[in-house]
Formats: structure tokens, C-alpha cells, sequence
């Protein structure tokens, strides 16, 4: 009956015989060679081999699952940061101080993350600012609304078109400047 | 990095021909007239970072961002910014 032809291709793609011909496979053993101790000690080692198997293998399904669990962590993690940045706070504006203006009526700014930056808004007046952090966001909204205040104050309303003059008009009901 | 940039918010004042007015502390304002009215205004932050973000600018000048854009990067001119305004009812 003709042998099996163990072989294998090599990375150049060259048929290579893996082991001596005579040993070719297990089975083809001379039968003196396997004893009753030879068969026992390979019951042995096999059982060993076994065992050494089945603990590798749990170790390396939880080493597995603690992998999952970590990406799974680590990608929670980015998205409750990412949606740190993306929330949308609302910052009332109480007053001025120390700039010589009274704030009339206390409002709120919404600030928002928006491509790297923070952006402050007023909605009703129509303006905005933006900051590297939130709070400088909402100051340089504060700055950039007594500049616009003071700007609109100074014109008469012919000067101005329909944006500015309705500006102008919110920011009278809420800021007043210092006599 | 922000879309808005301060490179990009100088290009939209010369773009709409602003006039630039000295503002109290952080700012320098951008006012925008047509005929003889006051249309816009808008803060331009100081600092010499050209990449500072001026996302406020576009909800200033009534516009989308990507409209902004435009505008900074040359394709949309100051009249087409114009008949958006004019859309708009803000002129």
C-alpha cells in the first residue's frame, strides 16, 4: 500500500519532505517500539498535555474577554468625552462688573463645542463668541455685547438695517451704561 | 482645527469690505454697511494665532458655515452674499 507523501510547500513554493521517509508517520513505527511503558508514558504525557491544554486555553479566553472588556472601557471612555465636548450648557449672565454697565435683567448664553472651539451665544441679540475654553467663550461673548451696545447706542436707527437695529433693541431691554 | 479661522475671518472682512472699528478688550469689530446702513457686525479675537477659531462669524453675517467658508475662500462674492441677505430679509 503506498505511503501517504508528507510534504509541504516552502516559501519558494518547493515541495520539502518534513520528516525522514522511514519516519513518515506514527503509524508506520516498528511494533517493538511500542511497549506497554511506551504506551503509558504517552497516556502520560498526554493526559499532561491535555491538562496543560485546557489551562492554557481558559487563560487565554479570559486573557480574551479582559481584551473585549478593555476596548469596550476604553471606547466608553472616548464617547462620554466626546460627549462632554458636544454638551450644550446654558451660563446666565448676572452681570458686568467691572465694566461701568448695569445689567437690567439677568440672561442666559448657551455655550457649545463646535470644531476645537466654544462657541457662546445670545440668541436674541443675534451674537456669539467663541473661546479656546468655555469660559472664555462666554467673555469674549460679554466683551464683543458691550462693543456692539456701544457701537448701536451711537448710531440712529436710520444707520441702521434690520439686523443691527433689532440688536440693538435687545440689548437696550438688558444693558444700561453707567452715567 | 476650527473651519472658521482667524486667516479666514480677515479674508471675510476684506471679502464683505468691512469697515474695522477698535473694540474694548479681546476684540477688533468687523462693521459691514450697504447702502449707507449698518448690515452686520462681527468680532474678530485678537492674538497672533492665525489658526484662533471664529466659529461666531458665520451666525453673525447670516450664514452658514460652509457658506463662510465660501466667502473667505473666494467662490462666493460680497453681492452673493447679498441677495442671501436679502433672502433673509436682512437687508
Amino acid at each position: 500500500m503506498p505511503r501517504p507523501n508528507h510534504h509541504f510547500l516552502n516559501f519558494m513554493g518547493k515541495s520539502e519532505t518534513i520528516w525522514p521517509r522511514e519516519f513518515e508517520c506514527p503509524a508506520n513505527l516498528p511494533e517493538e517500539l511500542i511497549s506497554q511503558a511506551s504506551v503509558e508514558s504517552t497516556q502520560k504525557v498526554q493526559a499532561l498535555f491535555l491538562a496543560a491544554f485546557q489551562e492554557l486555553s481558559a487563560k487565554w479566553e479570559a486573557s480574551a474577554r479582559l481584551d473585549a472588556l478593555y476596548r469596550q472601557v476604553l471606547l466608553l471612555s472616548n464617547r462620554c468625552d466626546m460627549l462632554e465636548h458636544l454638551k450644550t450648557i446654558s451660563v446666565p449672565i448676572e452681570t458686568f462688573a467691572p465694566e461701568p454697565y448695569n445689567l437690567i435683567k439677568p440672561f442666559h448664553v448657551v455655550v457649545r463645542f463646535e470644531q476645537d472651539q466654544y462657541i457662546a451665544s445670545f440668541y436674541d441679540a443675534n451674537l456669539s463668541d467663541s473661546g479656546d475654553t468655555q469660559e472664555e467663550a462666554v467673555s469674549n461673548l460679554k466683551d464683543i455685547l458691550l462693543s456692539t451696545y456701544d457701537i448701536l447706542t451711537g448710531m440712529s436707527e436710520d444707520e441702521l438695517g434690520p439686523g443691527p437695529l433689532q440688536q440693538r433693541k435687545v440689548l437696550e431691554e438688558f444693558v444700561r451704561k453707567e452715567s | 482645527m476650527a473651519v472658521i479661522t482667524k486667516e479666514l475671518a480677515l479674508a471675510i472682512v476684506k471679502k464683505l469690505k468691512a469697515q474695522i472699528v477698535t473694540g474694548r478688550k479681546a476684540h477688533d469689530i468687523a462693521l459691514v454697511h450697504h447702502e449707507g446702513k449698518l448690515i452686520a457686525t462681527f468680532g474678530i479675537r485678537r492674538g497672533s494665532r492665525k489658526d484662533q477659531g471664529h466659529g461666531h462669524i458665520p451666525s453673525a453675517i447670516f450664514v452658514r458655515t460652509s457658506q463662510a467658508k465660501l466667502l473667505g475662500e473666494c467662490p462666493m462674492s460680497r453681492d452673493e452674499w447679498l441677495q442671501v441677505l436679502r433672502s433673509k430679509l436682512k437687508i
